[in-house]
């Protein structure tokens, strides 16, 4: 079985990245992939709680839509990326899950494919 | 350099290289920079498969007529002639306004994201191109 | 103990473009753990420059082979003499196909 890691590292929204990069990660694992998402960066952005963006600006929500990759693929977020940016565990989305260097260097050697979007 | 001899290996070849790209053409490098990669890894005997995410599916456009940069559609006509399989995000083309494959090169396919989830296999390597 | 792997790494952002930081963060991970080859294109040649001095880039291109595009450098003034030591630059896309399809175990592009 192929595996994928997708790494979104740009905030949702401003651009399209991180919306993109779940519908790979959404399509992969219906192929049957072991594919899990990763939020680097400005990326940690996507996993913020209370999310309105369909709402307000008419785009539809990543918080929402990241549901999908549930319960088959994971939700990484960086702990790094997200300790520097003053957000906390809680301030995140119910799937996420908290990943440090040493975990994600093991995740990631995991996987046959890592795609940066 | 003109390349004659790769129509019917590449195809066959058993290791593929999938390209992703996101950006338009000429916005930035990538579309150069992937054609590129395209070309040798053609020209080496594997197989190429392009996949036109994002912005990306601006690429393929017919009558592209670029005054001061090489024309990234003639370069692309180019790898299809050599057998690069190329398919273009539908949700993303359907939101640019290309509802219709005349409106691309021949040869290039409109489809969905599962197609690229299918060509990540255990056979092929791939490369995301994008700002 | 995990297993050694090769990964490859292309780069094509110079240092304030966006994903820049991603490289550098996700790049770290594999420092004295694996081997690690980096092909520098586009914009990525700047960080080749002599002149240009970042801690975490100097550290991951000392455990690093570091593959720069010789067009891309030429394109952007850069002359050999103004480039880093240790570096290979190269005109043709050859060695870099061959390694990511048959030399590294993982292709990562930032």
């Amino acid at each position: 079985m192929s595996s994928l890691l997708v790494i979104i590292d740009k905030a949702p929204y401003g651009h399209e990245n991180a919306l993109s990069g779940i519908y790979i990660a959404i399509a992969s694992l219906d192929r049957g992939m072991d594919s899990d998402v990763l939020l680097m960066g400005d990326g940690v952005y996507a996993a913020q709680k209370n999310q309105s963006a369909d709402k307000t600006i008419g785009y539809p929500s990543v918080s929402e839509l990241i549901y999908s990759i549930f319960p088959n693929g994971t939700l990484f977020v960086h702990l790094d990326s997200l300790t520097q940016r003053g957000m906390k565990y809680e301030d995140l989305v119910e799937i996420a899950e908290l990943i440090d260097g040493k975990t994600l260097h093991e995740l990631s050697k995991s996987k046959k494919h890592i795609i940066k979007i | 350099m003109r390349i004659t001899d790769t129509n019917n290996r590449k195809s066959s070849h058993p290791k593929v290289m999938v390209i992703v790209l996101s950006d338009g053409p000429y916005i930035s490098q990538y579309a150069d920079i992937g054609y590129k990669m395209a070309q040798k890894a053609l020209e080496l005997g594997y197989g190429v498969k392009i996949f036109l995410y994002m912005d990306g599916v601006h690429i393929p456009q017919k009558d592209q007529n670029p005054r001061t940069l090489p024309n990234i559609s003639q370069s692309f006509e180019e790898l299809i002639e050599k057998g690069c399989e190329i398919k273009a995000c539908i949700r993303c083309a359907a939101a640019r306004g290309y509802m219709e494959e005349s409106q691309y090169l021949e040869g290039v396919e409109i489809t969905s994201v599962y197609d690229l989830a299918e060509w990540m296999d255990e056979n092929s390597k791939v490369v995301m191109l994008g700002s | 103990m995990a297993i050694k792997m090769h990964i490859g790494f292309i780069l094509t952002k110079s240092p304030s473009q966006q994903g820049f930081r991603t490289f550098i963060d996700f790049s770290k991970l594999y420092i004295n753990n694996d081997r690690i080859s980096i092909y520098l294109l586009g914009n990525g040649v700047y960080c080749a420059r002599k002149s240009y001095s970042d801690p975490d880039l100097e550290t991951l291109f000392k455990s690093s082979k570091v593959h720069v595009s010789g067009s891309d450098l030429k394109a952007r003034g850069i002359e050999d003499e103004m480039i880093k030591e240790d570096m290979i630059v190269f005109s043709e896309y050859d060695d870099m196909i061959i390694d990511v399809m048959e030399n590294f175990n993982q292709v990562i592009s930032f």
